[in-house]
């Protein structure tokens, strides 16, 4: 029979009778430790599911465990975190689950949904990929919107492991052309010439770039080893704008890590006298990135959602790291992607240089690649977008990505509104001259076809809302009511 | 390219400075000011100031013993620290107070000479010191009594005098005198003595 303990949180010392109701193969002083530091009264009541058979660990289980001298459980402790009652059908807010394994250290941490809601700070910004995660308790389908987070099993899976698999979860459950994996065979997947897989002692960047290929991805390695000033912050924002998690490895500190959303964007910058210094070289564009003032990372050395900072770590005092010290990222495209950042931002430079159109005074810029049906979507329900723009982008033949080019003033910036924009067909080559398939200001616009010739036109553009799809502001995502709590008997 | 192995050492050394910070952000940061640094930042700095590349490939390099004095190394390759990079960290990261800066680079300083025991070289701490006064406003250039081209040519004949980092007292004495810097007499020999 499935157990279900209950546990109410009144105060942050509530979380040590977790030890006597989980039992210390399961929880130990310092997850404990982490529970009251991260959560603490945010939650106001536990339910303690037992067995709770992950899928994730009993893969792991039967290629390694299983095979071990002293005797391992298969069974997991499942923890489901609520919120005080909210209205008068005692409903409470559910806020996701962590799986507990029976594992050396922090290592009993497994398999973790929960929301940023419940980790972030409420003063906090942060925009972030989630997907709708659900879990079975009791009968009833509860969900949470997550990004995955695991702590690694050390012999099993390093972080290199982990990071993979939470991008290869995200995907499996968001979108069906991906097939959804478990930590033993993403192990079993790695090619490693140098000997067994397990014990695991690292991974390489070319180990994960042939990994994610196996998974229907079309990933790319970018970076180098030796960088010191090379920092592909821009490239990086670009990415998660996309909606494309990356992984990230630091070669100093052998570490992997999964970038997957950013933070507060610091629009104050640009009412400093100096904002010039902040420009692309010889244009009047600033990169939204450099406005960004962190990035969020699934690192499985520490609880979900940390914010990391660009050059110095001074936001976060758990975390000994910045962005600046990642030496490679790899890109897990999908294969009808062949064009990259690098050349999309080379071109629009060109753009802008050669004036080929012109957005007058300073400009904030923001690329990003998108679905074209997500795009059109956007479009028709734009509510503010110029009607004559709105069917130009509608009836426009498309591939299935476009890399996206937004421009705003500061001000517009600020509104979250757009007045110029460029389209690009991401499934050129490299070395075509031309991508673009669209792009406007204020008073025109210009639609290139196939055979290169251009339509131009002119059309009296107001700025309209700016594209949002692929992020999640954490204060805007639903949370899941239920009255579970009420239901499940003492 | 540095073996990893240097970076467990890095890692130790700078953990054992961790009274340092706390002593020289008491003497620069004002009383009741939070500060933004702590050592997970400085584990991050001085990772990212070791400039490796340049190197024998073949690094006669050790683990790190434990001796009656604290610990010592056997030999350690000839790591090089880029200051240059350090003052561009420094000034890319907002909101550090211009004495918080300075608290780090002594942190910096003192790791540094904490590793000169065991043989490592050193860029000019001079480098250090002009880096900074160039990238930030100090109380010359907001007066606007002097232009930068010549602000700099100064600052330049004043650290010429001085060709090795035993004049480090001298140097900074030099350009207190200039108003470039102000820093009390006790500020200038703690630096002095962290230096040497």
């Amino acid at each position: 029979m499935i157990k279900f303990n209950k546990l109410l949180i009144k105060g942050i010392k509530d979380y040590d009778k977790l030890i006597k109701m989980v039992g210390e193969k399961y929880i130990n002083k310092e997850i404990i430790s982490i529970l009251k530091q991260k959560i603490g009264t945010k939650c106001s009541a536990i339910i303690i599911e037992y067995p709770y058979y992950e899928k994730d660990y009993l893969s792991t289980y039967y290629t390694f465990y299983s095979k071990q001298h002293y005797a391992h459980s298969k069974v997991c402790h499942r923890l489901h975190f609520l919120s005080g009652e909210i209205n008068d059908l005692k409903e409470r807010e559910y806020y996701g689950y962590i799986s507990l394994r029976e594992g050396i250290k922090n290592s009993k941490l497994g398999k973790t949904y929960l929301s940023p809601k419940l980790l972030l700070p409420e003063n906090v910004k942060a925009y972030l990929m989630l997907d709708s995660f659900s879990a079975n308790v009791y009968g009833r389908k509860l969900y949470v919107n997550a990004f995955p987070w695991m702590r690694q099993e050390t012999d099993v899976s390093v972080c290199a492991h982990v990071a993979m698999w939470s991008i290869l979860r995200y995907f499996g459950n968001r979108y069906k052309a991906h097939r959804d994996t478990v930590m033993g065979e993403i192990v079993d997947s790695v090619q490693n010439e140098k000997g067994r897989k397990i014990p695991s002692h690292g991974l390489s960047p070319d180990q994960i770039v042939n990994t994610l290929d196996l998974y229907n991805f079309s990933p790319v390695l970018l970076g180098d080893e030796f960088h010191k000033l090379h920092y592909f912050i821009n490239e990086i924002i670009a990415y998660i704008e996309s909606g494309i998690p990356v992984v990230a490895t630091m070669n100093r500190k052998r570490h992997a890590i999964t970038l997957f959303g950013h933070g507060n964007v610091d629009y104050d910058r640009l009412d400093n006298d100096n904002v010039s210094f902040l420009c692309e070289e010889g244009t009047n564009v600033v990169m939204h990135s450099s406005l960004i003032q962190n990035v969020y990372a699934i690192d499985d050395n520490y609880f979900s959602y940390k914010g990391i900072d660009p050059y110095i770590p001074i936001s976060d005092k758990d975390i000994d790291y910045a962005l600046c010290e990642i030496n490679y990222i790899i890109v897990p495209y999908c294969e009808k992607v062949l064009l990259g950042f690098n050349e999309i931002y080379e071109k629009f430079m060109e753009v802008v240089r050669k004036k080929a159109m012109e957005w007058e005074g300073l400009r904030i810029c923001r690329i990003y690649l998108t679905s074209a049906n997500s795009f059109k979507e956007k479009a028709a329900d734009n509510e503010k977008m110029n009607e004559g723009l709105k069917k130009i982008i509608r009836l426009m033949d498309m591939p299935r990505f476009i890399w996206c080019i937004d421009l705003a003033t500061v001000q517009e910036s600020k509104e979250n509104l757009i007045s110029g924009r460029l389209i690009a067909d991401s499934t050129v080559g490299t070395q075509t001259e031309n991508p673009w398939l669209l792009m406007h200001n204020t008073e025109k616009f210009s639609i290139i076809s196939e055979n290169g010739e251009i339509q131009e036109g002119d059309l009296t553009i107001a700025p309209y809302t700016a594209y949002e799809n692929n992020l999640k502001d954490k204060d805007e995502i639903p949370v899941c009511k239920t009255g579970i709590w009420e239901e499940i008997y003492d | 390219m540095i073996d990893l192995e240097v970076y467990d050492v890095l890692e130790k050394v700078v953990d054992s400075q961790k009274d340092s910070l706390a002593e020289y952000k008491k003497i620069f940061l004002p009383e009741g000011e939070q500060s933004k640094i702590e050592m997970n930042a400085i584990q991050s700095i001085i990772r990212q100031v070791v400039v490796g590349e340049e190197m024998d490939l073949n690094p006669v390099y050790s683990r790190l013993k434990r001796g009656k004095d604290g610990y010592e190394t056997e030999k350690l390759s000839n790591l090089e620290f880029d200051m240059d990079f350090l003052m561009a960290l420094l000034s890319n990261t907002p909101g550090l107070a211009e004495r918080e800066i300075w608290s780090v680079i002594l942190v910096v300083l003192s790791i540094l000479t904490e590793l000169r025991k065991c043989k490592v070289k050193l860029s000019p701490g001079m480098s250090l010191i002009v880096s900074y006064l160039y990238n930030h406003n100090y109380q010359r250039r907001s007066e606007n009594s002097i232009n930068e081209e010549r602000l700099k040519m100064e600052v330049q004949e004043e650290f010429e005098k001085y060709e090795n980092i035993d004049n480090f007292e001298n140097a900074i004495n030099g350009l207190v005198k200039l108003k470039v810097i102000s820093l009390d007499h006790g500020e200038v020999q703690l630096i002095e003595k962290v230096v040497k």
